[in-house]
């Protein structure tokens, strides 16, 4: 059993596939060099990586009246409708909004999950007091780079 | 220009990847400085800040220390925003419309270089090159690449103060190294700029014999300057124990043949063929693989987190005794050379792709089994190597084949013997062998021949 630092990863998945083993890995290691790491997502993650995390929310799509589901594309930009009012639901749902609020790390685990990350890690900046303002990455490789030893 | 008062002449040595980086070519780039600076030149080398390394490619802070102590690395600043993974550095535009925010970014690095992600660096690292000019007048510039701009200084100073310079490919630049047919034409802005290096330089080194004829068939008038610096390796490694000396394993059982693996495995190594050559030996039950077991070390893919998908084709292996045992830092290396018996060495690409493995692997003195992509150009390297083991292809069988005559080798009585005459063979590999007639040759250039420093 690892012992953890009291140093939190919290992991953000917003995309529509399942968090998948890929990510099993990436996570061993993080929890390795003893933190603790939550993921948030929007689907509900393979049985590997929900016994490799220490804990899972789930935070569903907004429903959104969506064009037929798909992104909206005004000539050259795709736009996600899911992108931003997802990361609202991040910072705002009960579920999560504390999560958010006492992560060490933010991690953006999927593109779809970057506005969610980048929206919060915005608001850390001018919400904590500055040496207490999260790391926010895109990437898990590029969180287990800077959050283990190497 | 020597520096009179030292009577040392003095090399600015551009490579953006130097340690701690653990980027390709990073080996032949510590090497080179350090030859330099072993031959009494004053070395400085301009390259990347350690935090790109350490966030990105990751890195290998013990290769640091493997530097020379007199070499003075300055690190110009390096904005690599396509690679940051830093969330707080983002900016709006690339948050909501990355692939808009992508091509306006791309169009900028452009501008200055055409090179995407590298190209802003020029600027950067033609100042400090200048800047050190004017404080302690370089007598001459090598420039390794890639990345290209890494050869911008070397031309600029060439251009306004006749500093001659070098230009080290370690991989081609229009020209693809693994197709074996041009990248970019002549005609366009790289390849003005390639013709440019060549046709200024006062030498240019590739790493094989097949990249030099190409380039000098394209550049005529430069191929008289043009020489093989071969990769090699960095230092004698001692002899390899005889497995037949090996101590029992803890049980009491008989020691294990280990047929090892080092290096990174990256997607175009023929994996896939390696690990079922592997099985396919292991099941056909051959007695001198009895209990033998596969050990793959380094990097599995280009980052610092393993390749999911390579992960899982080493993984499925694992009945069959192959495992994979993570990275090494360069400062372990001959510690996990001497517990294999046999090595395993698996390249892909073609004539114009040597592998700087393939000179440390014959370093070693020890069985070398080959598993190659058809006319790689470490099969020539290997030629003259008395315990290689080739594949001759890539099916199942011919990697058991070789992988049975190998396991022969590291068997056989007079196995010290052997590893002895295999290691004298090797020895012509050495990176500073390779080095020396060329740093005796720009010694020349300088003006400043061993013996007499001051001119």
């Amino acid at each position: 059993m690892t012992e953890h630092t009291g140093t939190t990863v919290l992991l953000v998945a917003m995309g529509p596939s399942t968090p998948g083993d890929g990510l099993v890995a990436g996570v061993q290691a993080l929890r390795q060099a003893g933190h603790r790491v939550h993921l948030v997502c929007r689907r509900a993650p393979s049985t590997a990586v929900e016994q490799a995390v220490d804990a899972v929310t789930s935070l569903p799509a907004p429903r959104l009246l969506r064009l037929g589901g798909r992104p909206i594309t005004l000539g050259k930009l795709r736009l996600d409708p899911d992108r931003l009012p997802g990361a609202v639901r991040l910072l705002r749902s009960h579920a999560t909004r504390d999560l958010v609020r006492r992560a060490d790390v933010l991690v953006a685990v999927d593109q779809a999950a970057i506005p969610a990350v980048w929206l919060a890690a915005r608001r850390a900046r001018r919400r904590r007091p500055s040496g207490t303002v999260p790391a926010a990455v895109s990437g898990l490789p590029a969180a287990v780079a800077r959050s283990t030893p190497p | 220009m020597t520096d009179q008062g030292q009577g040392q002449p003095h090399v600015l040595y551009v490579a953006w990847g130097f340690p701690p980086a653990r980027t390709g070519g990073v080996h032949r780039a510590l090497a080179t400085a350090n030859a330099f600076a072993a031959d009494g030149w004053r070395v400085s080398v301009i390259t990347a800040p350690r935090e790109v390394f350490r966030d990105v490619t990751g890195s290998d802070e013990e290769l640091e220390s493997l530097l020379d102590q007199r070499v003075t690395v300055i690190r110009v600043p390096f904005d690599w925003p396509a690679q940051g993974t830093d969330l707080h550095a983002w900016p709006l535009t690339r948050v909501l419309a990355p692939r808009l925010w992508s091509k306006i970014r791309v169009r900028r690095d452009l501008r200055a270089f055409p090179e995407v992600g590298y190209g802003p660096w020029r600027h950067r690292i033609e100042a400090a090159a200048l800047d050190l000019h004017a404080r302690v007048p370089i007598d001459l510039v090598v420039a390794t690449t890639n990345p290209q701009v890494s050869v911008t200084p070397g031309v600029r100073l060439a251009a306004e103060h006749g500093v001659p310079h070098v230009v080290d490919f370690r991989d081609a630049w229009t020209f693809h190294t693994y197709s074996g047919s041009r990248r970019l034409s002549g005609q366009s802005q790289a390849g003005r700029w390639e013709a440019r290096a060549i046709g200024t330089a006062a030498e240019v080194w590739f790493v094989n014999e097949p990249l030099r004829r190409w380039h000098a068939a394209t550049y005529p008038d430069a191929a008289a300057r043009m020489h093989v610096v071969m990769n090699g390796y960095d230092r004698d490694l001692p002899p390899p124990l005889p497995f037949a000396d090996r101590p029992p394993q803890a049980d009491g059982a008989p020691a294990a043949l280990i047929v090892g693996y080092l290096g990174t495995l990256t997607p175009v190594v023929p994996l896939r063929e390696l690990v079922e050559g592997w099985q396919h030996a292991v099941a056909a039950e051959h007695p001198e693989l009895d209990g033998a077991r596969a050990v793959l070390r380094g990097y599995l893919g280009y980052y610092a987190t393993p390749d999911p998908a390579l992960a899982a084709l080493v993984d499925a292996a694992a009945p069959s005794g192959m495992r994979y045992a993570g990275p090494v830092s360069k400062t372990e290396v001959a510690q996990v050379y001497a517990g294999f018996d046999v090595l395993l060495l698996a390249l892909g690409g073609g004539e114009y792709v040597t592998s700087g493995k393939v000179f440390e692997y014959a370093s070693t003195g020890l069985p070398i089994v080959s598993v190659l992509s058809p006319g790689n150009a470490a099969a020539e390297v290997l030629a003259g190597y008395p315990r290689w083991h080739p594949a001759t292809d890539l099916s199942p069988a011919a990697i058991t084949t070789a992988l049975v005559s190998a396991a022969r080798d590291a068997r056989a009585a007079d196995s010290a013997a052997r590893a002895a005459k295999a290691q004298d063979a090797a020895r012509a590999f050495r990176r500073d062998v390779q080095l020396a007639p060329r740093i005796a040759a720009l010694r020349n250039l300088v003006g400043a021949p061993a013996g007499q420093v001051t001119r």
